[in-house]
């Protein structure tokens, strides 16, 4: 089934990837999964499910604020054959429960889907402890999981698509708000671990994830003015990593990485771990937050702070590129 | 009391003598790797109880089998040696215990076909397990009940307690948690590490069922397993002794993991089988 034809593209601008998710994508296709159970830790009012509890009363649970049993009762679960999603924060989803994802959805193999809400800088005026910034290398570090990190709402709902049909762990990273503006306006294949091309060019080629594609997409169009022609790919899939991309891109003169989370760990190390094994291939300049916790703000005051708006994200490939 | 309980009584007391010495053997073959005996030990009755007496399972309809969750996994020894008892593992299955490349190891890895409900190893998850599943038993109409063995270091850990509520709050009357109380955990006494005071108040403040045992008394397991709340999820607390059965291990800490010398495994079957013969 296309989703485009049930939430196309243009209802999506204006909504945030979780509204996308929770608020038009649940409610609308629940039906199909008969077997699927949505739980989490006491946070369905940031996901705004009303709608969908309100429509579909049984297949939701909240565990209470407990998020090892959250991910310890959705376990239960499917190993009596239920499909469990499983929602919290993005940090406490990934770190307060790291062992019982470790142990059931990596060890155990059940294919729960892992929805983290609010990743990188989203939860603003929360603070640090509220900001999930080493949420891709924690989760990318077990075996069997695959992890995704959608650019914008479009993305968000294909990636919540597939992993439901994926008999596999799943780790879903929503980033940015209802004015982050769409990566995607028309519409486009969405493969698990095929990445894609938003912007072609064969100088500079930057990795982004997550909602930041859209300011490395216009910093992109800064550094062009340069006459350096840069290509711009949005992994959505940190794990399994599009290598192939990777190799396809081996010609230019710079790879770059830009996330939301620290540069240890993240996307720009998974590429990195792919780029030790191999040779001829270009430096690789990572941009991101520099392993140190950020000054708190709203989140355009926290993207100038990490050095993350589309401008600095151009200044800082231009001074590499002049080294 | 009648003549087919008292008979039943006598085999699986018959069976757990059985099974305390098969855990003597896999110790000493486990050798240097040593082994979980002294919570395997204690727990002995209580699972032979639940395996012999009270869990259903037809291999042709796993489906609505009775579920038994062994959240303290450091007792899987004690599984394996019943499941082999139930024919379920084969006795060379059995002795592959902590041997290079076996799947039976010091925590078992799930294995329904072999009545291995999960894998256990990382304290309390066991039973955050268990309510998920009986849970999932309720709303699918199942009959099966769901039996889970806590250790009581284990409830040291937040997510045990996490399950207790969830489990009363969605009355899960499908499960029965059963706490073996040998008051030791790996580094001494629990009322020395981390005073719980009474089991048997916290889980009634939680909303369970509640009764009171000695754990190594199979008519006292008979009676307590065979009152089910109808509206409320059950806990039975079972006093156990740490060691059980082997006079040097008993009551001991260092026994929580450990592993026997020739001469050590000689007097503890020694003392097992003549305990047996005196019976």
């Amino acid at each position: 089934m296309n989703i485009e034809n049930t939430i196309p593209l243009n209802s999506l601008a204006g909504i945030d990837q979780i509204g996308a998710i929770f608020e038009m994508y649940l409610p609308d296709m629940i039906e199909q999964y008969p077997q699927l159970k949505i739980l989490t830790s006491d946070v369905g009012y940031i996901a705004r499910i009303d709608r969908l509890k309100a429509l579909y009363p049984d297949q939701f649970i909240n565990v209470g604020i407990a998020e090892q049993n959250l991910v310890g009762v959705s376990a239960g679960l499917t190993s009596e054959g239920f499909k469990c999603v499983a929602f919290a924060q993005a940090v406490f989803m990934t770190m307060r429960c790291f062992d019982q994802v470790r142990q059931y959805l990596s060890y155990g193999e059940y294919p729960i889907v892992l929805v983290g809400l609010g990743a990188g800088f989203m939860m603003q005026f929360m603070g640090n402890t509220h900001y999930a910034m080493e949420d891709i290398a924690i989760m990318r570090s077990l075996p069997g999981m695959v992890v995704l990190s959608p650019a914008d709402a479009s993305e968000a709902v294909k990636a919540f698509d597939a992993a439901l049909k994926l008999d596999k762990p799943v780790y879903i990273r929503l980033t940015g708000d209802s004015s982050t503006p769409l990566v995607y306006e028309n519409n486009y294949q969405y493969n698990v671990g095929k990445s894609n091309i938003v912007k072609d060019g064969n100088e500079v080629t930057i990795f982004a994830t997550g909602s930041i594609v859209y300011n490395t997409l216009k910093a992109a169009d800064i550094v062009e003015k340069n006459n350096i022609s840069v290509k711009v790919i949005d992994i959505h899939t940190i794990k399994p990593l599009d290598t192939q991309i990777i190799n396809n891109a081996k010609g230019c003169s710079l790879f770059v990485s830009v996330e939301e989370h620290h540069i240890t760990g993240g996307l720009g190390s998974a590429i990195a771990d792919y780029l030790a094994e191999v040779s001829g291939f270009p430096p690789l300049l990572k941009l991101g937050i520099k392993d140190k916790y950020s000054v708190i703000g709203d989140y355009q005051f926290l993207l100038e702070h990490n050095r993350l708006t589309p401008e600095q994200i151009a200044e800082d490939i231009m001074k590499q590129l002049r080294k | 009391m009648k003549d087919t309980k008292k008979d039943l009584i006598k085999e699986i007391e018959r069976l757990s003598r059985e099974i305390r010495v098969d855990i003597v053997e896999l110790t000493y073959r486990a050798g240097k790797n040593n082994a979980h005996i002294g919570g395997s030990l204690s727990a002995v009755e209580i699972l032979t109880t639940l395996y012999k007496a009270f869990i259903k399972r037809e291999s042709s309809d796993l489906i609505n089998r009775d579920r038994m969750i062994v959240s303290k996994a450091h007792a899987s020894l004690t599984q394996y040696c019943i499941l082999e008892k139930m024919g379920l593992l084969t006795r060379e299955e059995m002795y592959t215990f902590e041997q290079n490349g076996s799947s039976f190891t010091a925590h078992a890895k799930k294995n329904i076909e072999k009545g291995l409900e999960f894998s256990g190893g990382s304290l309390g998850l066991g039973i955050s397990f268990a309510v998920g599943v009986a849970y999932a038993c309720k709303i699918k109409n199942l009959s099966s009940h769901v039996y889970v063995l806590l250790g009581d270091g284990e409830c040291n850990e937040g997510i045990v307690w996490e399950a207790l509520l969830f489990a009363k709050h969605h009355k899960l009357n499908n499960l029965t948690a059963i706490l073996d109380l040998n008051h030791l955990q790996e580094d001494g006494f629990i009322e020395e590490i981390l005073d719980t005071d009474s089991f048997v108040d916290k889980f009634r403040a939680f909303g369970f069922n509640t009764q009171h045992v000695n754990g190594h008394s199979v008519l006292e397991l008979i009676n307590a397993l065979n009152i089910k709340d109808n509206e409320y999820p059950n806990a039975i607390v079972a006093e156990t002794v740490k060691g059980k059965g082997v006079s040097f291990m008993e009551n001991k800490s260092n026994w929580h993991f450990s592993g026997l010398t020739e001469k050590k495994y000689q007097k503890a079957i020694r003392e097992l089988t003549e305990n047996c013969e005196s019976l």
